[in-house]
């Protein structure tokens, strides 16, 4: 089995955003020319998230909204404390709760060139503690 | 909006390679290791800038190469993020204990640098044993704002104590016609600092203060337990600049720390842009 790694940058723009990564997955199997195997998608951040629903902007603003409710900004979290490896106070608990409550990985099946997801199924990049560069990696598993 | 105190560090457009960001890493944030220096391109800072609604941000770098061994950025790198956005605005930084530290002023205000920042803890010197230097003259000349350290420090190996409110005063008292920005609401000597600004209109105060919970928990304890924010209202409101800190702390976080103080529109509106301009634009 072979396998190809890709990294890319993404740049956010707002504190807390939702970003529709489909069309690069889909981007990369293409030009990675899987016909059979897997893909993996991670995000190298411990305040952003990957999902995967309806591609709906009603469900992106329940996504946010909800999030924000689980996990409000205001609350006093153990977190919010001078951490000496930063150099500075971490205030960020929240956006680190809904990185773990969503998730930092996804993984698709790939056949016959078609990386097999529903046709409703959109593949998102959650933006927790922005704006701020952000890095992805998706490595292609061929068989 | 203007903020009045932005460390652009850690720039991928600066050519820098990333041992001498570590380095940097090292002396201005922490001695620990364990994580890489959070390189960003420039338009991550800008998309910082938009998302807080800010405008306008003054860029602080520290002259520290004889104490540390290496700057928290030159003058140079501080011209050359400005030519990158007209957003921004520079400052610059000299070491008063360097017998070059003149020649270097010079220059900064030749590539049309527009105020002075000085970090006493940093640097390694006494506010005391500078109070007679020749720069002063040409800062006076200029009409250049001088932003100045005080108070407590995560830096490591800088005292909370190496510049504090006595030290502001001798400066304002010393050069009524220099205009000081305290750093950091000179925490944790807040009040002291807020008296003295009260009597020297040549005092500014900036809001860059967050040493523990969040800016705006921070903000709110300093208002309840240290100084009355009537005091703000009534007696320093044209003495007060928005301050993030940034990269130590996200802008707009700090900016929600402000916003939501329970003072007039007039004076956040004073906070947030008027004083700074005002501080900006006296050449």
């Amino acid at each position: 089995m072979n396998t190809i790694i890709k990294h890319f940058n993404i740049e956010t723009h707002k504190p807390i955003e939702i970003i529709n990564i489909t069309s690069l997955i889909l981007g990369f199997q293409k030009e990675a020319g899987i016909q059979d195997g897997m893909i993996y998608i991670m995000t190298r951040h411990t305040t952003t998230a990957l999902l995967v629903t309806e591609g709906l902007s009603c469900i992106e603003e329940d996504i946010l909204g909800n999030l924000d409710r689980l996990f409000p900004k205001q609350l006093d979290y153990h977190h919010h404390r001078y951490l000496p490896d930063d150099g500075c106070v971490g205030y960020n608990a929240e956006a680190h709760l809904k990185s773990i409550f969503t998730g930092y990985f996804l993984y698709f099946p790939v056949e016959n060139h078609l990386i097999l997801k529903g046709t409703r199924q959109t593949i998102y990049l959650v933006e927790l503690y922005g704006p701020a560069s952000r890095e992805i990696i998706i490595q292609g598993w061929i068989s | 909006m203007i903020d009045i105190h932005l460390h652009p560090l850690f720039i991928n457009e600066l050519d820098k390679t990333i041992d001498e960001w570590r380095r940097i890493k090292t002396v201005f944030l922490t001695e620990s290791q364990i994580l890489s220096p959070p390189m960003q391109p420039i338009r991550a800072v800008l998309s910082k800038l938009d998302a807080a609604n800010i405008q306008k941000a003054v860029l602080l770098p520290i002259d520290c190469r004889r104490s540390r061994g290496v700057s928290i950025l030159g003058n140079q790198d501080i011209q050359k993020i400005c030519f990158l956005s007209n957003r921004f605005v520079g400052f610059a930084s000299i070491d008063p204990l360097d017998s070059h530290g003149l020649d270097y002023l010079e220059d900064a205000h030749a590539i049309g640098l527009r105020g002075l920042k000085l970090d006493p803890g940093l640097q390694l010197f006494a506010v005391k044993d500078i109070i007679q230097h020749p720069m002063w003259k040409f800062i006076e000349k200029w009409r250049w704002p001088v932003m100045l350290h005080v108070g407590y420090s995560f830096v490591p190996h800088v005292s909370m104590y190496s510049c504090t409110v006595k030290d502001v005063e001798m400066l304002v008292d010393t050069y009524p016609k220099i205009n000081f920005i305290a750093a950091h609401w000179g925490y944790p000597n807040s009040l002291e600092l807020c008296l003295t600004a009260i009597k020297y209109p040549n005092l500014f105060i900036d809001t860059s203060a967050f040493y523990f919970d969040s800016p705006t928990k921070f903000h709110r304890d300093l208002f309840e337990k240290i100084i009355p924010l009537s005091v703000v209202e009534k007696s320093l409101r044209h003495q007060i600049c928005f301050g993030s800190n940034a990269p130590k702390v996200y802008i707009q976080d700090m900016k929600l720390a402000i916003e939501e103080l329970p003072l007039s529109d007039k004076t956040k509106l004073a906070i947030f842009q008027s004083n700074t301009e005002k501080l900006l634009n006296q050449r």
